[in-house]
């Protein structure tokens, strides 16, 4: 942007500065602006205007604001994303097929070149296969499959499969000279069953055959056990990861900052520079090439003499005019800056013979040469100080992130705890839930010891034979047959909580017991729900709620009728604990909570 | 010996000690006011003589004329007094909060108008960034400066501004743009970057 520029203009003046004083001029804005609300003329037009609205609202908006109209909800309407049955991933070589089997024993046969791209080109190299099955009540609920036929009619299951491939996130189609088969396990087998194709297109079932079953006696049964363990307590656990992975992350970098620091520290070795001397006049000195690795602090310097020291009286000049073979210098174990250096003689002959004579010196430099070693050793020392600082400085470092190390830790620690104390208070604000999530896990645990004691009787019990589709298209087969709605009374239904606060459901599932379907209603204003129900029939419901959570309606309901809300059927329902994620779990539930004994048993 | 960029910063943040830095004594004092004025807004004069020059000066910097100078300023102290019980003392000098809604009054008004927004240049200040920017002193070079300042948005000036010409402690520069010390250090030297990357771009 281009701003405007004044360049050296005139400051205000002490007169300038007092003109724009007028501190009386402010107190009387002051007071205008610090006048209540409620005794201004605004207030009394807000509160018409905010009355009319809120009037408006209540008669024309639907109270329920996570209400879903039935129109925007998709055909096939998984009501919980969180509980799906997952699939099974085959990897097929498409130019070879194979045969694949599912965990219920059910066997896919994929002929050689099976699939086609989209542009109906034989697919080469290794296809995504994915399958899955539903085989009861909760599995067609949480499947989102509706099971509505013809507008008039209900499907109840003996089997579904769901059936698609893949190549590299592209989806494939079936190659009609080539069909995969599949032999799908079933709970049930009989005339009355056909084979059924789901067209998501024209959003509708459309029968394809009569249900093929063939014998399968060499295929041992499999059964599809729901009940392998008891059902943990569904109390919500504190979770602390968050707080912790925020403050870990930071504890991980300044750890990694200390290591740092401590190379560094490492690498720095100061080491102090020797400081030079001047030769002393009729002191004997020797001429000595020092080793550069062995006497560093030496061996910077030019022209060392290594000078006898003064307390040194073993030295005779005599010596001087023997030639020695060996020189040794050997600095001295303190700082003292002294160096032995020994003479030794092995060859030749005479006196001197296998002698060798130490002496006390110390390095010094004549003339010219003590100047230069004099400027050598300052810029050294400046070197050595340098290195000290750094190492200090170098340490202190390492020293704080050492202590905000520790300091994150314990807020961590004490962040933790605060949210454990947090969600404590918060539970104990919230006792009903408290003695909710209790009564539901106490009914939990007796239905589960009681099952487990027949454990046959909560398995989903699968026929020797199997149901044979040829799959024509990818997408959703059913073995079904039609049924009729249940005859009985029409009702507006409300559900309600333990505390009586109204449910708002999503959708509500109708079940009957050994009839292996669920029909599907929606509430007309996200509150009330019309349905019929047949009473000769042993009826149970189960309730996605509008917040995601599942419910149970249990047969006991129907049997005590309880008018309420003008003469709407009032049915107390159960949430299961909404931290569910498992659908084998949530189907344990289920079935341990729904009908006095469990309806698996008796539905084949 | 040499200098690594923290000890440069180090060095002006002491050659930059401004009015920012009070003692506890004139902090209390103040605090001993604010209590005062709660109690009875007429004491709040005692603040307002204190303060107004200062900010006055503060916002006279940026705008265009006294008279819309004074009008926001008396705008800033009629702020200060309404929102006094919503004052927290954080061991920073009252100024600094006068200083910050002086600096949201200022950006409210270049918000509805772009072209209200002044450079107020006292050219005996150049020198000082020529010399962070690593140029030579002259008549040319002030002149560039003063070009590309100009064309800084309104935001990245007022670091120059309040770092370079009103000669503030970065602290002091944090507390009024609301950011942290540390921050307000880096904000401002990367401009300064900038503005040596324009510089050695229009010379070339």
């Amino acid at each position: 942007m281009k701003n405007k520029i004044n360049i050296n203009r005139k400051p205000l003046t002490p007169s300038d500065i007092e003109k724009g004083k007028n501190f009386n001029a402010l107190i009387e804005n002051y007071k205008k602006a610090t006048i209540p609300f409620y005794k201004r003329k605004l207030f009394y037009y807000s509160i018409g205007v905010a009355a009319s609205l809120i009037i408006l609202f209540f008669v024309f908006v639907p109270q329920n604001k996570q209400y879903t109209p039935l129109a925007q909800r998709p055909f096939i309407d998984p009501p919980c994303k969180n509980l799906q049955i997952k699939f099974a991933d085959y990897i097929v070589p498409a130019e070879q097929g194979g045969t694949y089997q599912y965990k219920t024993g059910s066997k896919i046969t994929v002929p050689a070149n099976a699939f086609l791209s989209k542009d109906g080109k034989i697919v080469k190299g290794d296809v995504n296969l994915v399958y899955r099955e539903f085989h009861d009540q909760a599995d067609i609920m949480f499947s989102g499959i509706p099971m509505a036929y013809d507008s008039i009619k209900q499907l109840a299951s003996a089997g579904m499969l769901e059936i698609s491939a893949n190549q590299n996130g592209n989806q494939l189609q079936v190659n009609p000279k080539a069909l995969i088969n599949v032999q799908m396990a079933c709970t049930d087998t009989g005339s009355q069953y056909n084979c059924y194709y789901l067209d998501t297109t024209a959003k509708k079932w459309v029968c394809i055959s009569k249900a093929d079953f063939i014998k399968t006696d060499s295929i041992k049964s499999k059964s599809i056990s729901t009940q392998d363990q008891a059902p943990r307590k569904y109390v919500m656990e504190i979770s602390d990861t968050s707080s912790r992975s925020i403050y870990q992350d930071k504890i991980n970098h300044i750890g990694a900052e200390i290591k740092k620091e401590q190379s560094l520290l490492a690498s720095i070795t100061p080491v102090k520079p020797l400081e030079p001397k001047e030769a002393a006049q009729d002191i004997q000195r020797f001429d000595i090439d020092v080793d550069s690795l062995q006497f560093p602090e030496v061996a910077v310097y030019k022209k060392v003499k290594f000078q006898i020291t003064g307390d040194e009286k073993n030295y005779d000049s005599n010596l001087s005019k023997i030639i020695w073979t060996n020189v040794t210098v050997k600095k001295a174990a303190d700082a003292s800056g002294i160096y032995y250096v020994t003479f030794s003689r092995n060859a030749g002959s005479g006196d001197y013979r296998n002698e060798s004579h130490t002496f006390k010196t110390t390095p010094v430099f004549e003339g010219k040469y003590y100047a230069d070693a004099k400027e050598k050793f300052d810029e050294l020392n400046q070197e050595y100080l340098n290195k000290i600082k750094d190492k200090k400085l170098a340490l202190q470092r390492a020293d704080s992130l050492q202590k905000l190390q520790v300091l994150l830790a314990k807020q961590a620690a004490l962040d933790r705890a605060k949210n454990a104390q947090d969600y404590a208070l918060t539970y104990k604000i919230d006792i009903n839930a408290q003695r909710r999530v209790d009564s539901i896990t106490k009914a939990q645990y007796k239905a589960w010891n009681n099952v487990s004691k027949k454990q046959s009787q909560v398995t989903t019990i699968l026929t020797s034979d199997r149901f044979e589709v040829r799959v024509m298209n990818f997408g959703t087969y059913n073995c079904d047959h039609p049924l009729d709605y249940p005859e009985g009374p029409k009702i507006a239904a409300r559900i309600i909580d333990d505390n009586h606060n109204v449910i708002h459901p999503y959708e509500i599932n109708l079940l009957e017991k050994n009839v292996n379907t669920v029909y599907k209603t929606y509430t007309y204003d996200g509150l009330t729900t019309q349905f019929t129900y047949s009473p000769k029939n042993i009826n149970a419901l189960w309730i996605i709620t509008s917040d995601g959570r599942v419910a149970i309606v249990d047969e006991t309901e129907f049997k005590n009728e309880t008018k309420g809300f003008g003469g709407e059927m009032v049915f107390h329902a159960r949430l299961i604990d909404v931290s569910l994620d498992d659908i084998d779990k949530t189907k344990d539930l289920l079935y341990a909570n729904t009908f006095t004994d469990n309806h698996l048993l008796s539905m084949k | 010996m040499h200098y690594n960029i923290n000890n440069v910063i180090m060095l002006h943040t002491i050659s930059f000690m401004t009015e920012y830095h009070q003692n506890e004594t004139q902090v209390k004092d103040d605090q001993a006011h604010i209590e005062l004025a709660l109690s009875d807004m007429a004491n709040f004069r005692v603040l307002y003589e204190k303060y107004y020059e200062t900010i006055l000066h503060y916002i006279y910097q940026r705008v265009n004329s006294k008279e819309e100078a004074y009008d926001i300023t008396s705008q800033v102290f009629l702020n200060a007094m309404v929102n006094l019980k919503k004052y927290s003392f954080r061991g920073l000098p009252f100024s600094s909060w006068l200083y910050r809604i002086a600096f949201n009054e200022l950006n409210m008004l270049f918000r509805k108008n772009k072209n209200r927004h002044c450079i107020n240049i006292d050219d005996t200040n150049l020198h000082e960034i020529v010399a962070e920017l690593g140029s030579e002193q002259n008549d040319d070079k002030h002149k560039l400066l003063i070009a590309l300042l100009a064309s800084l948005p309104v935001d990245e000036y007022e670091h120059i501004q309040m770092r370079f010409l009103e000669k503030r402690a970065f602290a002091e520069i944090g507390e009024i743009l609301g950011i942290t010390e540390n921050n307000a250090k880096v904000k401002t030297y990367r401009i300064i970057d900038k503005l040596k990357q324009l510089m050695l771009k229009k010379m070339n």
